[in-house]
C-alpha cells in the first residue's frame, strides 16, 4: 500500500459525462442523504420514515441488479465509484462547511475508519438495515456507543462489505535502507520497514527492566491449587450435568440480554456507591450519570433521560459536583440536531423535555438557548420561551453571554424572555440591548421594558429617541408618553429643538410633538412658543410651527393657552394660522 | 540506524502516553505547515510574515526533535502520518488535512522528514524549494534539497504499511529452558498496517460449535494477538483511563479476536509464548480476552456479545492499579490491610470504568465483569454483595479465563512451573465448585484437553508440543513432533506435525515442566 500522488482526470467530470452505474450510485447517496435526514427527524415507525427508506432500498435494489457490483472508494469528502466521483466537496473552500453540513456521508464514513464499500447484487434487506441503522446511529451527536465499523461488524453482513483501517493504525519508519526494489537507495526513501526483535518485545512490554506498564499488576488474585487432575476423567465427570447447565447459562444469558441496561445502571452505581461510599465516589457517579444524561439528551430520549437526571440528583442533590461537568457535556451535543427532532415532536415530548431542562438548570441553559433559536415551530419556540423563563427567573443575569451572540434573532429572542422575567433585575440588561444595530432587537427592547419599573425603563427609552426608525421611536413615546413627566419632556424638547430635526421624516416629526403634548407641563412653553415664533418676520408656514401650536393647544395649561392667543395676535402670518389651527383642534371631537 | 518511534517504551516513556502526544502534536504540525505554505505564496520569504511562520513550524517541531530524534510527516492513502502514528482526522482539522495532502499529492512526495539539529535556514530552504511545485517533484525534490544543503528537512518519496517481511506462517511457542526469555519471538510482526475487512465473516454465527477439523488452521492468529495485544496497550494505559476510555475503539481491537474464534483459529498459541510471568496487564488482558472471547463463541454468543464480552475481559482488571501501592506481599502472606486492599480491585475497577466512559450497554457490562469477576459460584470470593445480587454471565465466563490464564503466569515459586494441563486440571478439580459448570464446559473446548503449549510424549515415547485444540477430538489435539521416539531433537525448521494426532496413535503422559526436553543449544550453553 503506497501512495497514489496523481491527479486524477475524471474528478471534474460533471454528472452527465459520468458512467451510467455512476449516475445512478450519485442519485442513490442524493436519495440516502434526504432519507438519513427524513428518519432523523421522525420515530421509526412513522409512514413517510418507512416510505423513504423502503424506496431507498428499492433503488438500489434496481440499480444493483442493472449495474452489477457497486465498490466505493472512500475519502474524507469524496465517494468515488471507480475513478468516478458520486459524491463530491463544495466547489470552493468557502462553502464547504456548508456542503459537508448539507451530505456530510463522506465525513462520516471517513472518520470511523471506513476506506471501501462495496455492496453486490442480491443484498438483503437485513443488510441494507444495518447500514442505514449505522449511518443514523452514528450520525448524530459526539456520543455514540459504538463507531460505524463496529455496527456494520456486529451485522456480519455478506452482500455488504467494508474496508476499514484500524481505529489507531500505525506504521513503521525507519531512516534504515530498504532491501529488495521500491525503496530505492537514497536519504529520505525508506519509510517502508517493520520493527523485529527487541523493538517488538519493547512494543508488547516484555522488555525486562523497562518503565512499568502504566496499568499495574503485581499481585496474583486467584490461589494456586495443591493439586491438578487428570482433564479427560474430569470432564466426563462435569459432561452428565453439561445439558442442564447450558440451558440454564442460555436462560441466565437471554434474560440478561432483556433487561435494558438503563434499568440495570441505577442499581449497579448505587451498589458500588455502597460499597465505597467516599465523597470521592459520589463525584465519580455523579459524573457518569452526568454524561449518562448528556447522551440521553442527545438522542432525544426523554424518559431515559428523566431517570439519569433522577439518578444525577441521588448522587449530586445540589449539582455543585456536576454542573460545570453536565454544562461542558451538554454543550458539546448537536444541539441542531436535537431541536430539529423537537419540531417534529408532538407535544407530550416537548413538555418532556422543557421539564428536564427546568430541573437541569443552569447548565441546561446553552441548550435552551440553542432550541430557541434554531427552532422553526413556534410552538418549540415558546416552549424553550417559557423554559428560559423558568430557567433564569432568578437569575436573569445568565442571560447576559446571549445577548452578545452574533445572530440578531437570538438576541432578539433573548430580550423577549428577558420581558417575560421583568422587574429590576432585567434592566440592566436590556440597557445593553437597547444598542444593538439591528432594530428588530431595539424594538423588542421597547417592547420588554414595559414589564420594568417605569423609572427605570425610562432612561433607555429616551436614549430610542435618536432613532430615525418610526416604528422604534413610535413604541418608545408611546411607552414614555403614559403620563406627564418633565424629564421626559426635556427629552423630546431636545430632540425637537436639535437642529438636525427637520431632516427627521413627517411622521416622526409628528410622533414626537405628539408625545411632548402628552407628557409636558408649563416647563416646556417657552420652548414651544420661542419654536412658534421662530424665523420672526420670515416666518412661513411650517409642520414644526403648526405642530408647536398643537403641542401648546394639547398642554392647555393658562400659560400654554396664553402663548396661543399671544401668537394669535402675531403680525406673522404663519404663526397667527399656526396658532389658529392648534387651536382649532379643541372644538374637534 | 534510528530508533522507530515506538520503541520509546524503552527509554521508560510510556508508548502509549508518546503515540498520544504524537497525535496531538500532529494536528499541529498540520496546522502549520499548511499555514507556511500558504503565507510563503504571498508573501517573501524575508518578509516577517513568513519568518514568523517559520518560527511556529520550528516550535512545533522542536520538541519532537528532542524526543524521537526525527519528525517524519507522511501520507499514505489519505492518512497522514506523524512518526508512524496516524493523525486524528476530525472535522476541525480537516481543512489543513487535505491541503497538506493535496500539497504532498502536487509534488509526488509522501511527506517530508525533519531531522535533530534543523536550522531555520534549511526550512526556508525546503519550502522556497517546495513552493516551486512545478519546477521541483518527487526525487527532484530530495534531490534540490540536498543539494542545496537541507539535510535536516527532506522530503520523503515513499511510505508503506506493509511490512516487508510480513508472513503469513506464524513461528512455534518457545519451549524448553528458554521458554520465558524468548518469550518476545513468538510475535514477530504487530503491525496493524493495511486495511481490515469487517463483514462477510459469517457462517457459523449461533449455528452449534466450531471445530477445528483437518489441518490445523494457521495464519491470522499472532497477527490478531499482535494486533489486540498493541490495541490493549493504548487502551490499558492510566492516563487513556484518565482521559475517558474510548470504548469504542475497545470494541475495534477485540474484532479481530472475534473473528479468529469465528474461524476457529487456534488464537491461544500467544498464550504459550507470550504471558509467562509477563507483568503487564494488557498482555494477561488479551489472554484473558482471547479465551473469554473463544469460550463464549462455544456458547453460542452473537458478535455483538462477544465484542462486549470481550472488552470487559480486556478491562477485568483495572482495579489492580489502583491497589498496587498497598500490595508489598505475595499472595499467601497478604497482612490483613492488604488483603482488604486486594479484595477492593474489583469494587474500584468497576468505579474507574464508570469514572472515565460514558454509561451505555457495554460500559454496564464491563463495569459488572470488573466488579463480579471474583464473585464465584458458591457463594466465596469477593466483594460480599448483599441481597440477590448475582454474577453476571459475562462475569461468570471471564471468571473461569482469568483463573485459567492466572494459574499459568502465577508469581509463587510453584506457579512458574504450572504447565497448561496442570492449569486446566486445578480449574476442573479443586476449583471446580467455584466456577458455572458451563463455564468450564466452554474452557475444555476452547483448549482442548491439552492445551496448546503443553509438552506430552507419544505411545512412540516422542515428545510432542499441542499447538492447537481438536474441537472433533479433543483428546487428539494438533502437534508438533519436538523430540522424536529416537531421541533426536528436532531443529526448527525441521517441521513434523501430527494434524490431529491419528486415531493409531495415542498420547501416553502429559510431561511437567521438569521434564520437559532442554534443545540442544540450551544445554551447551548451561
Amino acid at each position: 500500500m503506497t501512495t497514489t500522488p496523481e491527479t486524477n482526470p475524471t474528478r471534474n467530470l460533471s454528472f452527465l459525462q459520468l458512467s451510467a452505474s455512476a449516475q445512478a450510485a450519485t442519485r442513490w447517496f442524493r436519495q440516502l442523504a434526504r432519507t438519513l435526514k427524513t428518519c432523523r427527524l421522525y420515530r421509526a415507525e412513522n409512514a413517510i420514515a418507512q416510505a423513504a427508506r423502503d424506496h431507498l432500498f428499492q433503488m438500489l435494489s434496481e440499480d444493483l441488479s442493472i449495474h452489477g457490483l457497486w465498490a466505493f472508494r472512500v475519502t474524507s469528502n469524496e465517494i468515488f465509484l471507480g475513478d468516478e466521483p458520486v459524491v463530491r466537496p463544495a466547489e470552493d473552500a468557502s462553502a464547504e462547511a456548508e456542503t459537508s453540513r448539507r451530505n456530510p456521508l463522506p465525513f462520516q464514513l471517513y472518520r470511523d475508519g471506513v476506506r471501501g464499500l462495496a455492496f453486490q447484487p442480491g443484498l438483503p434487506r437485513h443488510e441494507f438495515e444495518a447500514l442505514f441503522e449505522a449511518l443514523l446511529l452514528t450520525g448524530v451527536g459526539p456520543q455514540t456507543q459504538d463507531d460505524l465499523v463496529t455496527l456494520l461488524w456486529q451485522a456480519n453482513t455478506v452482500y455488504l462489505q467494508i474496508e476499514a483501517v484500524p481505529a489507531e493504525q500505525t506504521i513503521y519508519l525507519s531512516s534504515r535502507r530498504p532491501t529488495g526494489s521500491g525503496g530505492g537507495g537514497r536519504q529520505g526513501l525508506a519509510y517502508a520497514w517493520s520493527p523485529s526483535g527487541a523493538e517488538i518485545r519493547a512494543d508488547l512490554g516484555q522488555v525486562s527492566n523497562v518503565a512499568q506498564g502504566l496499568h499495574r499488576d503485581s499481585f496474583d488474585d486467584w490461589h494456586l491449587p495443591e493439586a491438578s487432575v487428570e482433564v479427560p476423567a474430569a470432564y466426563q465427570a462435569i459432561l452428565p450435568t453439561m445439558q442442564f447447565a447450558r440451558t440454564r447459562f442460555l436462560t441466565e444469558w437471554a434474560s440478561e440480554r432483556a433487561t435494558p441496561w438503563s434499568d440495570q445502571a441505577p442499581e449497579l452505581l448505587r451498589l458500588l456507591h455502597g460499597l465505597n461510599p467516599t465523597p470521592e465516589s459520589r463525584n465519580v457517579f455523579a459524573h457518569a450519570a452526568a454524561n449518562w444524561l448528556a447522551g440521553a439528551i442527545q438522542s432525544c430520549a426523554w424518559d431515559e433521560a428523566q431517570r439519569a437526571f433522577a439518578l444525577l440528583r441521588e448522587f449530586d442533590p445540589d449539582g455543585s459536583v456536576t454542573d460545570g461537568t453536565l454544562a461542558a457535556a451538554i454543550s458539546a451535543l448537536d444541539s441542531e440536531q436535537i431541536t430539529e427532532q423537537l419540531d417534529e415532536s408532538e407535544a407530550p415530548d416537548q413538555a418532556q423535555f422543557s421539564a428536564l431542562a427546568v430541573g437541569v438548570g443552569q447548565p441546561a441553559l446553552d441548550l435552551a438557548c440553542a432550541v430557541m433559536a434554531y427552532a422553526q415551530k413556534s410552538r418549540t419556540r415558546a416552549a424553550a420561551c417559557t423554559m428560559l423563563c423558568y430557567l433564569c427567573n432568578d437569575h436573569p443575569e445568565l442571560l447576559a453571554p446571549y445577548l452578545a451572540d452574533s445572530r440578531w434573532y437570538v438576541v432578539r429572542n433573548t430580550v423577549f424572555v428577558l420581558g417575560q422575567i421583568g422587574g429590576p433585575g432585567v434592566v440592566s440588561l436590556l440597557r445593553a440591548a437597547a444598542f444593538h444595530p439591528e432594530p428588530r432587537v431595539r424594538r423588542q427592547v421597547v417592547q420588554s421594558l414595559g414589564s420594568v419599573p417605569a423609572d427605570a425603563r425610562r432612561p433607555i427609552l429616551i436614549g430610542q429617541l435618536d432613532t430615525r426608525d418610526p416604528q422604534l421611536l413610535a413604541a418608545s413615546l408611546n411607552m414614555l408618553a403614559r403620563q406627564k413627566d418633565p424629564e421626559v419632556a426635556s427629552a423630546i424638547l431636545h430632540q425637537v429643538e436639535a437642529p438636525d430635526f427637520e431632516s427627521r421624516n413627517e411622521e416622526n416629526q409628528r410622533a414626537l410633538f405628539g408625545a411632548l403634548g402628552e407628557v409636558a407641563g408649563d416647563e416646556a412653553v417657552p420652548a414651544l412658543e420661542a419654536l412658534l415664533h421662530r424665523g420672526g418676520w420670515f416666518a412661513r408656514r411650517t409642520l414644526q410651527r403648526v405642530a408647536a401650536a398643537r403641542t401648546l393647544q394639547r398642554i392647555g395649561t393658562p400659560k400654554a393657552t396664553a402663548a396661543l392667543q399671544a401668537g394669535v395676535r402675531s403680525r406673522s402670518e404663519a404663526v397667527r394660522s399656526a396658532c389658529l389651527e392648534g387651536m382649532a383642534i379643541r372644538s374637534q371631537p | 540506524m534510528t530508533v522507530p518511534a515506538k520503541s520509546a517504551a524503552r527509554d521508560g516513556t510510556p508508548a502509549a502516553a508518546a503515540d498520544q502526544r504524537l497525535r496531538e502534536t500532529g494536528a499541529q504540525v498540520l496546522l502549520r505547515f499548511s499555514s507556511m505554505v500558504r503565507i510563503g505564496r504571498s508573501y517573501d520569504m524575508s518578509n516577517q510574515v513568513f519568518t514568523r511562520q517559520l518560527d511556529y513550524f520550528r516550535e512545533v517541531l522542536t520538541p519532537l526533535l528532542e524526543e524521537h530524534g526525527e519528525a517524519v510527516l507522511v501520507a499514505l492513502e489519505d492518512d497522514l502520518f506523524l512518526n508512524g502514528v496516524r493523525v486524528p482526522f476530525k472535522s476541525n482539522n480537516l481543512r489543513f488535512h487535505k491541503s497538506v495532502l493535496e500539497e504532498f499529492k502536487r509534488r509526488r512526495i509522501a511527506g517530508f522528514r525533519a531531522l535533530k539539529g534543523l536550522r531555520d535556514e534549511e526550512i526556508s530552504i525546503f519550502f522556497r524549494l517546495f513552493l516551486q511545485s512545478d519546477t521541483y517533484q518527487g526525487t527532484e525534490l530530495l534531490t534540490a534539497c540536498l543539494a542545496q544543503g537541507a539535510d535536516h528537512l527532506l522530503p520523503a518519496i515513499h511510505a508503506s504499511a506493509e511490512a516487508p517481511d510480513d508472513s503469513s506462517e506464524y513461528d512455534w511457542p518457545a519451549w524448553g529452558a528458554g521458554a520465558s526469555e524468548s518469550a518476545g519471538a513468538g510475535a514477530t510482526d504487530p503491525s496493524t498496517g493495511g486495511a481490515a475487512t469487517a463483514g462477510g465473516h459469517g457462517g457459523e454465527e449461533g449455528g452449534g460449535t466450531p471445530g477445528v477439523v483437518g489441518n490445523a488452521p494457521r495464519g491470522a492468529a499472532r497477527k490478531s494477538y499482535s494486533a489486540a495485544l498493541q490495541g490493549a496497550r493504548s487502551l490499558l494505559t492510566t492516563t487513556s483511563l484518565q482521559a475517558g476510555t474510548e470504548l469504542r475503539h475497545a470494541k475495534r481491537v477485540v474484532q479481530p479476536l472475534v473473528d479468529g474464534a469465528f474461524a476457529s483459529e487456534p488464537v491461544v498459541v500467544g498464550l504459550s509464548s507470550l504471558t509467562h510471568h509477563d507483568e503487564y496487564t494488557y498482555a494477561h488482558a488479551v489472554n484473558v480476552c482471547m479465551v473469554a472471547v473463544s469460550m463464549g463463541h462455544y456458547l453460542e454468543m452473537d458478535r455483538r456479545a462477544l465484542a462486549d464480552l470481550g472488552v470487559a475481559a480486556l478491562l477485568h482488571d483495572v482495579g489492580k492499579d489502583v491497589v498496587a501501592d498497598q500490595i508489598r506481599h505475595p499472595l499467601g502472606q497478604f497482612t490483613p490491610e492488604e488483603q482488604v486492599a486486594a479484595e477492593r480491585h474489583p469494587a474500584e475497577g468497576a468505579r474507574l470504568i464508570a469514572g472515565s466512559t460514558t454509561l451505555n450497554q457495554t460500559t454496564l457490562r464491563c463495569m459488572r465483569v470488573a466488579l463480579e469477576h471474583h464473585m464465584a459460584a458458591d457463594g466465596s470470593g469477593y466483594p460480599a454483595l448483599q441481597g440477590r445480587w448475582t454474577a453476571s454471565v459475562l462475569s461468570r465466563l471471564v471468571a473461569v479465563a482469568d483463573c485459567y490464564v492466572s494459574l499459568q503466569t502465577h508469581r509463587s515459586a510453584r506457579g512458574a512451573t504450572v504447565t497448561p494441563y496442570q492449569a486446566l486440571g486445578m480449574m476442573l478439580g479443586s476449583l471446580k465448585k467455584q466456577f458455572d459448570p458451563a463455564m468450564l464446559w466452554a474452557l475444555v473446548q476452547t483448549v482442548g484437553f491439552y492445551p496448546p503449549g503443553q509438552m506430552v510424549e507419544l505411545d512412540d515415547g516422542s515428545i510432542a508440543l499441542v499447538v492447537a485444540p481438536n474441537a472433533a477430538d479433543l483428546g487428539r489435539p494438533h502437534a508438533r513432533i519436538v523430540v522424536t521416539a529416537a531421541g533426536e531433537h528436532l531443529a526448527p525448521h525441521k517441521i513434523l506435525e501430527l494434524r490431529p494426532v491419528p486415531p493409531e496413535r495415542s498420547i501416553r503422559r502429559v510431561l511437567s515442566a521438569e521434564q520437559y526436553p532442554t534443545p540442544p543449544e540450551n544445554r551447551s550453553a548451561a
